[in-house]
């Protein structure tokens, strides 16, 4: 019976040909927006990496009108210690890299990273100058060796810390302690590897990633770094809380520094609700994708419906001959659905080829499961809408005595 | 073979009651060849779908071989039509997508148990039957009216049926062909026992038969 209906969609293949159109794009399209949607959700599987609770970013602010920067330099160093030795805080922390929760691209080398074997493109390295407390700040896990500490002072090399993904990248299953790389033009030492991080997010992948030590802080940990402006050179001023805070603390530092720095103030951001923020970000074009999807789906729904009915009408009479010679209502119902099941094969297996292209030419730059559940989804989603459409029709065309629908043309 | 007993069809729409059918009483022996005649719209191709199944009587009782049908389900009627009765219609009814040996494999298609080879000797067979054994990878639009009525003839006597409901097959052709598809016809009754119930308009073609049955305005006016 199969191979019967087969020659039948052959046969009749011109007249079907905008319908596998119709069905080709269709899945193409639902491949596309599954790929992305698919994608992000995935990437949720890997954990963040890094502590982000009871986090926040700190920016001062010199209201002050001066230009004597040596009065400036000392207020900051002044506000510094007072929100350290505030009660509730621990440390602070300093990075110098694109921020947390940033969808936009990370700064990267200017030049490839290397080691003795292995060039790593640099626009695939995310770099993070780090200050010798952002490990603790960040709760970030050392899997080999340590993290920056003033006995590097004494070293010759400037010392890096690589995220797991980026170790392995470089130097494999070997050891990568003591090892050179060169990081634009510079032979730092590894010290160490600490966990796979997402800097730019949870929905986005772990990115390698190396943390360079800022070599400006030797002697003053938190005072070169600061320009004249107010602003931190791109530095990120990161203070890590006790967890016990009461709800105004970041109302009664911010007012208390205002008071004891006349001049100057200070603004506390959660990093809690940066990550908010960036979920909502990135959660809003995808329900933006979701209702594109939507309005897809029922415009395929439609199309698919409208065409499907005029087709099995068109067939009403074939019906009725059908059932003289022998078939049940059921064989007919069934024939319909085997049809355009078939047909739907066919719209689907080009669009199979096509899709099966990107996980080869890495053109998203996602995992292949990424692109193989996208497309098994988008699959099941068009078998699924033909399904729907063909349903009804066949379902209302067997409905009739086959005499009258011998006479329908 | 096949018994009406009183039967009446009435078609109900929400303004109209139409009588199709009114207290038709006949009695069709096996291998009888009749042909029922009657002006248009007299119920004669109604009548045919009664007998042949495709339509369900409003009133009255139908006996086919001894069954009395009209309680069955839709798989058990689609099984005896499959079994016992072909059909053949005025406008041929050939699927235009199919070649002519698809066409006719056609009833065998939903008949359990019968192999493709099985059905391609079989519908081979009935073509040779009606002369078309060299047009089997013909499509119907690559034919004339009269070959493709040989065609449903062949689709009709494929599943070897014992009854065979031809619903004016002359009419969409002229007398030589017509007289030759009621040569076939006829030979079907003579050789092979046939029983046949033919609506007809043409009276020459009728007297062929082994009786006429007379329909006017639903009824039987024998």
């Amino acid at each position: 019976m199969k191979i019967f209906i087969l020659k039948r969609l052959l046969r009749g293949g011109q007249k079907r040909i905008l319908l596998i159109v119709e069905l080709f794009f269709s899945f193409i399209a639902f491949f596309f927006i599954l790929t992305f949607i698919i994608g992000e959700i995935d990437n949720t599987k890997y954990p963040l990496g890094f502590d982000y609770k009871n986090l926040y970013k700190v920016d001062i602010d010199v209201t002050a009108q001066t230009d004597d920067m040596d009065v400036v330099m000392e207020n900051f160093r002044n506000i510094m210690r007072y929100v350290r030795a505030y009660p509730g805080t621990q440390n602070f922390g300093r990075c110098q890299s694109s921020f947390f929760f940033m969808k936009e691209g990370y700064m990267n080398p200017s030049k490839p990273l290397k080691s003795k074997d292995i060039a790593v493109p640099s626009n695939l390295v995310n770099q993070i100058l780090a200050s010798d407390e952002v490990a603790e700040v960040l709760n970030l896990k050392l899997l080999e060796g340590r993290w920056f500490s003033v006995e590097d002072n004494a070293s010759k090399n400037r010392p890096v810390v690589l995220t797991q993904n980026l170790k392995e990248r470089m130097f494999g299953s070997e050891n990568a302690l003591g090892e050179i790389v060169d990081y634009c033009g510079q032979q730092c030492i590894v010290v160490g590897v600490c966990n796979d991080i997402k800097h730019k997010g949870d929905y986005t992948q772990p990115e390698l990633t190396i943390f360079i030590r800022n070599v400006d802080v030797e002697d003053l940990p938190y005072e070169t770094w600061m320009c004249m402006s107010g602003s931190f050179c791109g530095q990120n001023l990161l203070l890590k809380c006790n967890a016990d805070l009461p709800a105004s603390f970041e109302e009664d530092l911010t007012r208390k520094v205002a008071v004891n720095f006349p001049g100057y103030n200070i603004k506390l951001t959660s990093m809690e609700k940066i990550r908010q923020k960036y979920i909502r970000s990135t959660w809003a074009p995808l329900v933006a994708i979701f209702l594109v999807i939507s309005a897809l789906f029922l415009n395929v729904l439609f199309g698919l419906f409208g065409v499907l009915w005029y087709n099995i009408s068109q067939r009403t009479s074939e019906i009725g001959l059908r059932m003289a010679v022998g078939a049940s209502k059921g064989q007919v119902y069934r024939q319909f659905v085997h049809e355009m099941m078939l047909l739907t094969t066919v719209g689907i297996v080009p669009g199979i080829i096509a899709a099966v292209q990107f996980p080869f030419l890495g053109l998203f730059q996602m995992e292949s499961r990424v692109y193989v559940f996208a497309m098994i989804a988008a699959a099941l989603i068009i078998y699924a809408l033909v399904a729907i459409c063909v349903i009804l029709p066949s379902f209302r065309a067997t409905k009739i005595q086959p005499a009258h629908a011998l006479h329908e043309e | 073979m096949i018994t009406l007993k009183n039967l009446e069809k009435v078609y109900q729409t929400d303004e109209i009651e139409t009588v199709a059918l009114s207290n038709i009483n006949l009695e069709i022996e096996k291998g009888e060849f009749v042909s029922v005649m009657g002006p248009s719209g007299c119920g004669k191709s109604t009548l045919l779908n009664m007998v042949g199944l495709l339509d369900v009587p409003t009133k009255g009782r139908l006996t086919i071989d001894s069954n009395e049908v009209e309680e069955w389900p839709d798989k058990k009627l689609a099984q005896f039509r499959n079994r016992k009765l072909g059909f053949i219609f005025q406008s041929f009814h050939l699927i235009n997508d199919l070649p002519v040996l698809d066409n006719v494999e056609l009833p065998l298609l939903y008949r359990k148990g019968i192999s493709g080879k099985e059905r391609s000797k079989r519908a081979l067979e009935a073509l040779k039957k009606v002369g078309l054994s060299a047009r089997t990878k013909h499509y119907p639009s690559q034919l004339s009216g009269g070959q493709k009525q040989r065609v449903a003839i062949a689709r009709a006597i494929v599943g070897r049926p014992d009854i065979i409901l031809a619903d004016e097959p002359t009419g969409n052709l002229d007398s030589k062909m017509g007289g030759e598809i009621m040569e076939i016809l006829q030979n079907l009754n003579k050789n092979e026992n046939t029983t046949i119930l033919m609506v007809t308009h043409d009276e020459q073609l009728a007297k062929r038969t082994n009786r006429i049955v007379h329909l006017f305005d639903g009824m039987q006016v024998n």
